[in-house]
């Protein structure tokens, strides 16, 4: 980062500034090759927001991480923050830091020289550079462990150690690189809200890679799903999930159950459809209605089980598995010729219905999804 | 998936084989190495039976040496000529002279070294693989086949100095050319350790760092440069123990600059002094251990290369002109001085007098092939040199399958104990070699070895040669065969040992073929080094025990540079014969597979 955005002056009206646009980024890794990493993508990212780039490996989300970053330049395409164009600048000119997946803790320095390398690095004063290292290795309870080798220390205060010294220099974008893929489960769900907080606190952008869609649920303002080199949605979590623009976006985020489908009618937000000789009126995807041909997404948690004794619902399916998850218990179910996923949320002890058993199948038709097949 | 009109998608499917359950992936900067071979088990009876093997064969091939070298140089004789060194100028010049020849032996070769792997590693430039290939030629030459060409170059009648610039100048001979021809011959493996290094180092370090804001030459300064602080330092021992006990080249290029190895030679060759010789050794033994320690104490800070399993991003190019132009500048011209020097021995072993009488001519070859001393050099070393090397192959990698996945508390001496072998002069352990296997070798009375040394002993002397082979070429294999077995990710033999393979197959099934590239590597260098090693064999050689290399510094001695060039060609083709014939070799062993 550039010396003057590091004094505290500047920090002050950081909510106004950090606006990052990508117009149309394209990078070809093999010139005369047709393979594009990245095909022609556009974000814009408001000031303070926190986006995260989901999509499968080699859908191109790394790429663009570090094209911001500048270890990539982009065959074309255009890169500004605040209007500037970033391009131009080298990495170390940009005001952006990034956290790494290795976390890259330089290993011939302490924490404490870890966390003040950048600091330093933009002259500022010693007194200085210490009073700020400091106080980031309180506010992530590493002071214990200022004087430590970074090899000394478990998975999880690396972690804060690297967060500390991405974030102590006051960037105005902060890019993260799946940082949290080699902590375990636990501690992963903890760091997610941590970073989240600090990132609010210090009201910077965040850029976040990850393939994690649970991740990528909790952390995020708004979610780029990406695929194959393109974007394939951009939106808040719950419309993510709830109302994707593609059968890729449903399956990638969460489970799902997809019904091909014909449409008997439609409006703007909503159609009727025939499903098990029963017919529904459930949302619909604005171009549901250019075509006849539609799929329909039912999430498991939207299929409504019924024992076979209690006769509602117009489907009858049978259990193939039944898994107890505690909070919820995981079905899978053959009906006719197709396998489905259903969920019951916290269920009472006496009514998990065993493996073969036969049920009765409905869905909450407010809570399935229309879109184009 | 799609089965009538329904589908079902499993959760997230993407995520779960790239997370893999992220218990089981190690915390990156955490990977304290697992040791293999299961903990706190007591050792099996092979893993005993080969430690005793590889304690008794150090013991023979360095340690009994070194402590007679010890013992004799305290003895009477030896102690007259040890005081000298408190007393006289004379014996403290010739003491700073060694170290100073080399400590800047090892700084420049270093730095060029260093200067070669980075360009090689960072840098995009025209014939970079060929340059690859020039730098590593030394290996394959013996030292001072670059001193007669130099000589021939730039001495005191030399081709350059006086035919082309009209100069008669002695400033070749001392210091200055002796730094330049062992920096030349010597750098090849400072070459390959350090350019190793630079592409083991994760580009996530740099990058971070110039993340963080700092410029680029802050980065190279504070990042790049001190991560590879290990690999200067193996370099720097490297050059410096090669550059100090280098005994041949003083001979022929020193002028009235004297060093402590050639002294010993003189010593023991013209006065037959040998209590002397080893009081020589001794001092010079000083300096190579104390840079030996002082490098492991610096290798073992700074371990911390850090090994994160997925690298992340590409090594970063360097294209900065103003790092660029004179960086290339350098390697160019360190490519067309190997050019020059190794043109020049081949054109002189062609010609009568190379810059007096340039007339074609194939009698230089008719001397060394048909001339009785000359093939018998060759048969006698191609022989002890064929024995050496897989002795010396195999005890290296036993070394290093012994130090990385079956010892705990002993790993870390016996890795010292095996790579002290680097660390002891050859000058040493030829003179050690003459007091200890001169005469039988008994433990309490009890007859252990006869006689090794001298034209009397059996196979007329050649049995202490291969092991003076053997301790010089032993620790570069223990080393590559360590970088090698560390590689190998211990899961792969926990898998084969838990799908009911026994420990002893699995190493021959699993570790064996994942460390044969570094086996082969160990056999080149083995035999390369065996063909070209002087110091220490000089001491041993009989008339039923040949050595080319002696031949070569004869002939030098005697002015006899035409002869002493067509042996040289003679050398260096049969040992790219051999390690043509020992990559085929491995190459087919694999496809047997």
């Amino acid at each position: 980062m550039s010396t003057e955005t590091a004094t505290p002056a500047m920090h002050q009206t950081r909510s106004a500034s950090g606006r990052l646009e990508l117009t149309d980024l394209v990078k070809i890794y093999e010139p005369g090759s047709d393979v594009r990493a990245v095909d022609g993508v556009s974000l814009q990212i408001e000031p303070g927001e926190f986006v995260t780039l989901l999509g499968p490996s080699g859908c191109g989300k790394t790429t663009i991480l570090r094209t911001v970053a500048g270890f990539e330049t982009p065959t074309s395409g255009s890169l500004t923050l605040d209007g500037k164009n970033l391009l131009r600048q080298s990495p170390s000119r940009r005001p952006v830091s990034m956290v790494f997946q290795s976390y890259a803790l330089f290993p011939h320095m302490t924490v404490r020289e870890n966390v003040g390398y950048g600091l330093k690095a933009a002259g500022i004063r010693t007194r200085q550079v210490n009073e700020r290292v400091d106080e980031a290795l309180e506010s992530m309870s590493l002071s214990p462990y200022a004087d430590r080798a970074p090899a000394q220390l478990s998975g999880g205060q690396q972690q804060r150690v690297a967060l500390a010294r991405a974030m102590v220099t006051r960037p105005e974008v902060m890019l993260f690189d799946e940082p949290l893929s080699n902590l375990d489960a636990a501690l992963r769900e903890h760091m997610r809200l941590e970073i989240r907080r600090l990132q609010r606190q210090l009201g910077t952008t965040a850029l976040y890679v990850t393939h994690d869609q649970a991740e990528a649920m909790a952390m995020s303002d708004r979610v780029v799903v990406m695929n194959s080199g393109r974007i394939e949605q951009v939106g808040p979590p719950r419309e993510i999930y709830r109302r994707p623009a593609s059968r890729f976006v449903a399956g990638f985020v969460g489970r799902a159950n997809f019904f091909d489908i014909q449409r008997r009618s439609a409006d703007e937000t909503s159609a009727e459809v025939e499903l098990w000789g029963r017919v529904y009126t459930v949302p619909a995807h604005p171009r549901a209605r250019e075509t006849e041909d539609l799929t329909l997404l039912v999430r498991p948690e939207s299929l409504k089980l019924t024992p076979e004794s209690g006769e509602s619902g117009p489907a009858t399916a049978v259990v193939t598995a039944a898994v107890f998850m505690g909070d919820r218990v995981e079905y899978e179910l053959t009906s006719g010729e197709s396998r489905l996923l259903a969920t019951v949320m916290d269920p009472a002890e006496d009514q998990i219905i065993p493996e073969g058993s036969q049920v009765r199948l409905d869905l909450i038709p407010e809570r399935a999804w229309l879109l184009p097949a | 998936m799609t089965v009538g009109s329904v589908t079902a998608v499993t959760p997230g499917t993407p995520a779960a084989p790239e997370t893999g359950g992220s218990a089981a992936t190690l915390p990156p900067g955490r990977s304290k190495r697992r040791r293999r071979g299961g903990s706190g088990r007591r050792m099996d009876g092979i893993t005993l039976a080969m430690l005793l093997l590889v304690i008794a064969a150090l013991t023979l091939l360095i340690g009994l040496p070194v402590l007679n070298v010890l013992s004799e140089a305290f003895s009477e004789d030896g102690w007259a000529v040890l005081e000298r060194f408190f007393t006289s100028p004379v014996q403290r010049g010739m003491f700073v002279n060694t170290v100073v020849l080399g400590l800047v032996t090892g700084v420049i070769g270093t730095a060029v070294a260093f200067m070669l792997a980075y360009a090689q590693a960072r840098m995009r430039f025209p014939g970079k693989r060929i340059v690859h290939l020039l730098t590593l030629v030394p290996i394959i030459s013996p030292p001072f086949a670059v001193a007669a060409s130099t000589i021939t170059l730039f001495g005191r009648s030399g081709m350059i100095t006086e035919g082309f610039f009209g100069l008669r100048s002695d400033f070749i001979y001392g210091l200055p050319g002796l730094t330049f021809v062992l920096a030349l011959s010597y750098l090849p493996l400072a070459y390959l350790n350090l350019l190793g290094m630079i592409r083991a180092l994760d580009p996530a370090h740099e990058e971070a760092a110039s993340s963080l804001g700092a410029s680029r030459w802050r980065v190279f300064r504070t990042v790049t440069l001190p991560m590879l602080v290990p690999g200067f330092g193996g370099a720097f021992l490297l050059l410096f123990v090669e550059a100090i006990s280098d005994l041949s080249n003083p001979l022929v290029l020193g002028g009235d600059y004297s060093v402590l190895a050639s002294s010993a030679y003189n010593a023991i060759i013209g006065q037959y002094n040998l209590p002397g010789g080893a009081a020589y050794a001794l001092v010079l033994m000083i300096p190579a251990v104390a840079v030996f320690i002082i490098q492991r104490y610096w290798a073992q800070r700074g371990s911390h290369i850090s090994v994160t399993g997925k690298p992340s991003g590409k090594p970063p190019t360097t294209t900065a002109p103003a790092i660029v132009l004179p960086v290339l500048a350098g390697v160019y011209l360190f490519a067309a001085t190997v050019v020059l020097l190794y043109g020049t021995i081949i054109v002189g072993a062609f010609v009568r007098i190379l810059g007096v009488n340039n007339s074609f001519t194939l009698d230089n070859f008719e001397y060394v092939l048909t001339g009785n001393i000359g093939s018998e050099a060759m048969v006698h070393t191609i022989r002890m040199a064929l024995v050496a090397t897989p002795i010396a192959g195999v005890l290296g990698m036993l070394v290093a399958w012994l130090v990385v996945t079956k010892l705990r508390r002993g790993a870390g001496l016996l890795d010292f104990l095996g790579m002290l072998g680097i660390a002891i002069p050859g000058t040493v352990i030829g003179i050690g070699y003459l007091l200890s296997y001169s005469t039988p070798t008994t433990v309490f009375g009890v007859p252990l070895l006869p006689t090794l040394v001298g034209g009397s002993a059996a196979f007329g002397g050649a049995i202490a040669i291969v092991m003076a082979f053997c301790s010089s070429s032993t620790p570069s294999g223990q080393r590559v065969g360590i970088a090698a077995l560390k590689q190998i990710d211990p899961s792969l033999e926990e898998a084969s040992q838990s799908l009911g393979v026994s420990s002893a197959g699995t190493f021959r099934r699993i570790t064996l073929p994942l460390i044969r590239p570094a086996f082969m590597a160990a056999l080149m260098y083995a035999f390369a080094s065996a063909m070209t090693s002087i110091s220490a064999v000089i001491f041993l050689t009989t008339p039923n025990a040949r050595l080319l290399t002696q031949q070569i510094h004869n002939m030098v001695e005697r002015g006899q540079f035409g002869n002493a060039f067509a042996y040289c060609v003679v050398l260096m083709v049969i040992v790219l014969i051999a390690m043509l014939a020992i990559h085929l070799l491995t190459k087919r062993m694999r496809s047997v597979r």
